[in-house]
């Protein structure tokens, strides 16, 4: 028998803001991975030119062992803070730490068996701890029902994290997907990473929205849209609650700020399931969902402020870390709602300032996205307007 | 506010589980709603000792603990889950199954449970509801089925009847002698009907035996291309039997099945069937295929049958019948006749001129020209009148339920439509008809019979000068009789021993001198004694005899004028030419000849033609009558106003001089019109310059009259009877007692205007 080394685990992070695309994300992971043999590379980045560029630059910036995914974002920050318009490398690895990743193109349709079948395809690594990190196109939609088919193969051993990849633009996401041969751009795909680690893995979340008014009843509704809460249409019912005229229904803008400021929650025993609504029908007087709402759902309107939106993304990591028995953290990936961003504008500084804090000294780097993913307890895993962090120990 | 919640989930869980399409489904979503519902681990369904569904295992089975005893619930240690509380509920009435939740660490709550309770009974719900429609689907598609085994019987039952009514739409049309391509099409559209509008080909051998066989016919969709329709038709001539191929056309599998067709024993065919694989290997289509096929065979086999009896029964040339077919329906109308009425009349034609235009302008334009003569006759003819051509240019017309009237206006109709002009290869041609009317008689009982009758009638019509319609009598019979005997007697004379020439002096009207001879035929018959020439010149140009009986007059006639003029200088010569003569094409050079040999000037001799001879073969008149012209010959038109009597030939041909006919003359002391007629004939020859002579002067009325309207010369018995040749020269001498020869010959040489 040999000499029993014990494991090693890293942890690294970098980010650039170079104008070239390429350039930057070559600095950005040669940072991250300082030389190492990284087991993955996370690329994050709110750019919407040059990707391929960035794809071909996380390829050469990789060993041989090193597997690549990564996403557009909203928006992404390093332990410096928020990286304007630029690149965000995370790299792990060391002897304890494995990856497999797997992805689903094309899944429009199909994000069932996206879920499923990316979860088949990771298989296992091995190691005591896992997570299977999940990042899925935020434009599919249905985005529960790729937790779901993932969940039905992973079971409730093995926790998920993740956000859905993001655009500034509202036109189109990308995810990066590959290895040191090849590294793809796709859109309308789900990628998934099995993130296993012979150290503790600790999962996070906390949104900081509560229920505002009393509670409504869906009695009308279609797939992701609501016709009527309590019998009567649900436009006027939502502008009556928050003591709107009626006529601001025809203005695109400001429907679109005062539906971000005011979510609906839908019951659930743990707190509310968080649903933006992103567009509303003047017409019909209906409003529709990111995600499905089924008729019978009990829900209320949400609120929230700068500070208790700041206060979730430190809790958030909080629990992420504290989730780590003890062990101290050698990094942790936040998966940011954008619409956080959006509210708190200048206050994100101090949100990212407040989430670094209960990593101990550890590197913390995250995107802004569209649809977040935690499964820690339960079998719901799709959340909106939350913040999720997931700590390696 | 948890008591809200719990009630409110129930709500959409229900609505959740129950828009579920099955029951497996309804499960799963069942078993994954209530876990996130209740934030537990793991959910599974059990039904009849059965995991239908499992969350939070994974790919693992869950713990045989937990579903073994579910209902017990309890805790569990799961190795990488946790310690797991687990609580079962019943999914209700009719269904044996649980609903088992298991949540890491907390045990459900009393509300939870009650919750969980209330999820299970509304799995139940949803599953009873989901069976009892799967009960309702599998009994109404029980019933659909059935109701469609009935459908497909009755579309079996339409089938066969559609297949019968397409089968008798094809014996109709093979019966009422539609067209055979007609026919064709109606059996492959017929055929491709029954087989779901697919492709039906029918394929013959090409009657020349040329290569590839021709595609008569095609109906229908395709899955392949004609070459790969001729490989199997050729695979069904050859093997003589009904043959299947698969074929890949268009992408799309295909079957071809092909059936022969055959006429008497000989493959002629096939019909060839284009379907898609499904349809291609049932045996039914097989069976119609051979069923249509076998019309195919029917509707040629009749169609060789009405060809072969086409062949025997009708003209080829013009589609008429022929004269097998003519006698037999002619006796099947007399017998079926009304004895009474005896209403069935034949019509004999036969064509005037036909000859002539068959020698000048060849063969195929006579055959034109006799198709073309078919189609006048046939458009002046009822639906139910029998046309038939029974010779060269012989056509007979049988009419039922007609009388003699009606015979004749028939033939009168036809007459005029022959008349008109014909328009062949770019040329006008012209022929008359003459035509014979014979009613059936009660004594006659035999077609044949009839027929000869009318054949006498047209005999009779084409003596009393053609162009006419005559009705057939009785006496006709034994004219006819005497006529056959006398051309017997003419074949016999030709030797000339029993002819001889007249000659009937030509008187100029304003002085009463006779200025020349016209030369007339004799013909004194051993036994008859004399016969007249209106009696046996059409005999001699029916026989070829005019042709040496003309040569004989002329050379004869000048002989003799040729002697005459030593001692009466001047004296003119008139030869009269049938309408026969003058289309030969040597006669100029004859008249050359005989010119030359007789020593008679050309200047002294004139020709006379008809009207219809000069209009037989216009063409051939004009080059010889020009001819004639440059030897110095004069042309004179007889019996002018009897026949054509146009202008234009007057202007075109190269005339000389107009007879006025003996007919209009006799009649002119007595009819205005005759006598417009003739004073109109003398002003056209003045205006023209040309002689005019008037015929059949008899008397003094007459004769005043044509010298009052300034007719130049005449003949007739007031003015000179036909006299023997040695009368002649005594009469000239007796005229002319104080003329020298040289004054004489002046004298008479100034009476004719081409002197």
């Amino acid at each position: 028998m040999g000499v029993v080394r014990p494991s090693t685990r890293w942890f690294g992070v970098g980010h650039s803001t170079a104008s070239d695309a390429g350039d930057a994300c070559a600095e950005a992971t040669a940072s991250a991975i300082g030389g190492r043999d990284a087991a993955i590379l996370l690329v994050f980045t709110s750019r919407d030119q040059g990707l391929a560029a960035m794809a071909e630059a996380a390829r050469a910036g990789v060993g041989p062992n090193t597997e690549v995914v990564g996403c557009s974002t909203f928006g992404e920050f390093a332990p410096s803070g928020l990286v304007s318009n630029g690149v965000v490398a995370v790299a792990l690895g060391g002897s304890g730490v494995s990856v497999r990743t797997a992805v689903y193109r094309n899944a429009a349709g199909r994000q069932r068996e996206a879920g499923t079948e990316v979860a088949e395809t990771v298989g296992s690594t091995g190691r005591p701890h896992e997570v299977l990190v999940m990042i899925p196109d935020g434009a599919l939609g249905r985005h529960h029902e790729i937790i779901r088919g993932a969940y039905s193969i992973v079971g409730a051993g093995i926790p998920m994290a993740g956000g859905c990849a993001a655009d500034l633009s509202y036109v189109k996401t990308h995810q990066f997907y590959g290895d040191h041969s090849r590294v793809d751009v796709l859109s309308g795909s789900v990628v998934a990473a099995l993130i296993g680690s012979d150290g503790p893995i600790g999962v996070g979340m906390a949104h900081g929205w509560r229920p505002y008014g009393e509670p409504m009843s869906l009695t009308s509704s279609e797939e992701t849209r609501i016709y009527e809460f309590d019998h009567q249409p649900a436009l006027d019912v939502y502008l009556r609650r928050i003591g709107r005229d009626a006529s601001i229904a025809n203005d695109v803008e400001a429907m679109k700020e005062l539906t971000l400021s005011y979510p609906l929650g839908l019951a659930r025993r743990s707190g509310e399931d968080i649903r933006i609504i992103y567009f509303v029908d003047p017409a019909d007087r209906s409003m529709v969902c990111f995600a499905d709402v089924h008729q019978g759902a009990l829900a209320w309107l949400m609120e929230t402020d700068r500070e208790s939106l700041i206060n979730s993304g430190q809790q958030s990591c909080s629990q992420a870390v504290s989730s780590l028995n003890g062990t101290q953290p050698i990094g942790v990936i936040a998966f940011n709602c954008g619409v956080r961003k959006k509210m708190l504008e200048d206050g994100v500084s101090e949100e990212i300032a407040r989430i670094v804090e209960p990593a101990q000294g550890a590197p913390v780097a995250g995107f802004y996205s569209m649809g977040e993913i935690a499964r820690i307890r339960g079998a719901r895993g799709m959340h909106h307007l939350t913040s999720v962090s997931l700590a390696f120990g | 506010m948890t008591f809200h919640w719990s009630v409110h989930h129930l709500t959409e869980y229900l609505s959740e589980v129950s828009g579920q399409q099955d029951e497996t489904l309804a499960i799963r979503v069942a078993a994954e709603r209530a876990a996130e519902a209740l934030d537990a681990e793991v959910a599974v369904v059990i039904v009849a000792g059965k995991v239908r569904a499992c969350v939070g295992f994974g790919l693992d089975d869950p713990p045989a603990a937990l579903t073994r005893n579910a209902r017990a619930g309890g805790t569990l240690l799961v190795p990488g889950t946790g310690n797991l509380h687990t609580f079962a509920a019943d999914l209700g009435r009719d269904i044996e199954g649980t609903l088992v939740v298991a949540r890491v660490d907390e045990p459900l709550v009393a509300e939870e449970l009650q919750m969980l309770h209330g999820m299970a009974k509304m799995l139940g719900m949803a599953v009873r509801g989901l069976r009892t429609l799967e009960a309702e689907r599998i009994l109404r598609e029980a019933r659909e089925r059935e109701a469609q085994q009935r459908l497909e019987l009755l579309e079996a039952v339409r089938a066969r009847q559609r297949l019968v009514e397409t089968l008798l739409e094809i014996q109709r049309a093979i019966s009422s002698r539609k067209p055979l391509p007609d026919i064709f099409d109606i059996i492959t559209s017929g055929a491709s009907g029954l087989v779901e509008g697919w492709g039906i080909v029918l394929v013959l051998t090409d009657p020349a035996g040329q290569d590839p066989p021709v595609i008569a016919s095609r109906n229908g969709n395709r899955t392949c291309d004609d070459v790969a329709v001729r490989v199997g038709a050729a695979a069904a001539m050859a093997a003589k039997r009904v043959v299947c191929q698969t074929t890949d056309g268009h992408g799309a599998d295909g079957v071809l099945i092909a059936a022969p067709v055959l006429v008497a024993e000989e493959i002629v065919g096939s019909l060839v069937a284009d379907l898609p694989a499904r349809l291609g290997n049932a045996a039914e289509w097989r069976a119609v295929l051979t069923a249509f096929a076998q019309q195919v065979s029917l509707a040629l086999t009749d169609v060789r049958t009405i060809a072969a009896m086409r062949e025997a029964f009708h003209d080829p040339l013009t589609g008429l019948a022929n004269r097998a077919l003519l006698l037999d329906v002619l006796e099947q109308a007399i017998g079926e006749s009304n004895p009474a009425t005896n209403d069935v009349t034949v019509i004999y034609i036969d064509l005037d001129g036909f000859k002539a235009v068959n020698d000048s302008s060849g063969h195929q334009a006579g055959d034109e020209l006799l198709r073309l003569v078919a189609t006048r006759i046939s458009s002046c003819l009822r639906a139910g009148d029998v046309a038939a051509r029974v010779g060269g240019d012989e056509f007979v017309i049988m009419l039922e339920h007609a009388d003699q009237a009606a015979g004749i206006e028939v033939a009168e109709r036809i007459i005029s439509a022959v008349k008109e002009p014909f328009h062949i290869s770019g040329r006008e041609m012209f022929v008359a008809a003459s035509a014979g009317v014979a009613q059936k008689r009660p004594s006659c009982t035999d077609a044949a019979e009839l027929l000869s009758t009318s054949d006498i009638a047209m005999y009779q019509a084409k003596q009393r000068g053609r162009g006419r319609a005559v009705v057939f009598e009785p006496a006709m019979k034994a004219a006819i009789h005497a006529r056959m005997e006398l051309q017997g007697d003419l074949r016999r004379a030709t030797g000339f021993q029993e002819f001889s020439l007249q000659y009937q002096p030509i008187v100029s009207l304003g002085t009463g001198r006779p200025i020349g001879v016209e030369a007339l035929i004799r013909w004194n018959h051993p036994q008859r004694g004399p016969v007249p020439p209106s009696e046996f010149i059409s005999i001699a140009e029916e026989t070829g005899i005019i042709r040496e009986l003309s040569r004989w007059v002329l050379e004869q006639s000048a002989r003799q004028a040729s002697e005459w003029r030593k001692a009466i200088p001047g004296l003119c010569l008139n030869v009269n030419v049938s309408a026969r003569q003058i289309g030969f094409r040597r006669f100029p050079a004859e008249v050359a000849e005989i010119l030359a040999g007789t020593g008679l000037p050309s200047h002294a001799l004139t020709l006379e033609l008809t009207e219809t001879a000069l209009m037989l073969d216009p063409e051939a008149a004009l080059s010889h009558l020009r001819e004639l012209r440059e030897l110095g010959v004069q042309v004179s038109v007889d019996d002018f106003g009897t026949g054509y009597s146009s202008l234009s030939y007057l202007r075109n041909f190269p005339v000389d001089e107009v007879k006025i006919d003996r007919t209009f003359v006799a009649h002119m002391d007595r009819s205005a019109d005759d006598l417009t007629l003739v004073r109109a004939i003398v002003d056209l020859g003045r205006s023209l310059r040309l002689q005019t002579v008037a015929e059949g002067i008899e008397n003094t009325r007459q004769l005043t009259t044509l010298r009052e309207l300034g007719c130049g010369l005449g003949q007739g018995y007031l003015l000179a009877q036909p006299m023997n040749p040695p009368d002649v020269q005594p009469y000239f001498l007796r005229r002319l007692p104080i003329l020298t020869r040289a004054s004489t010959a002046d004298n008479l040489d100034a009476g004719r205007p081409g002197a």
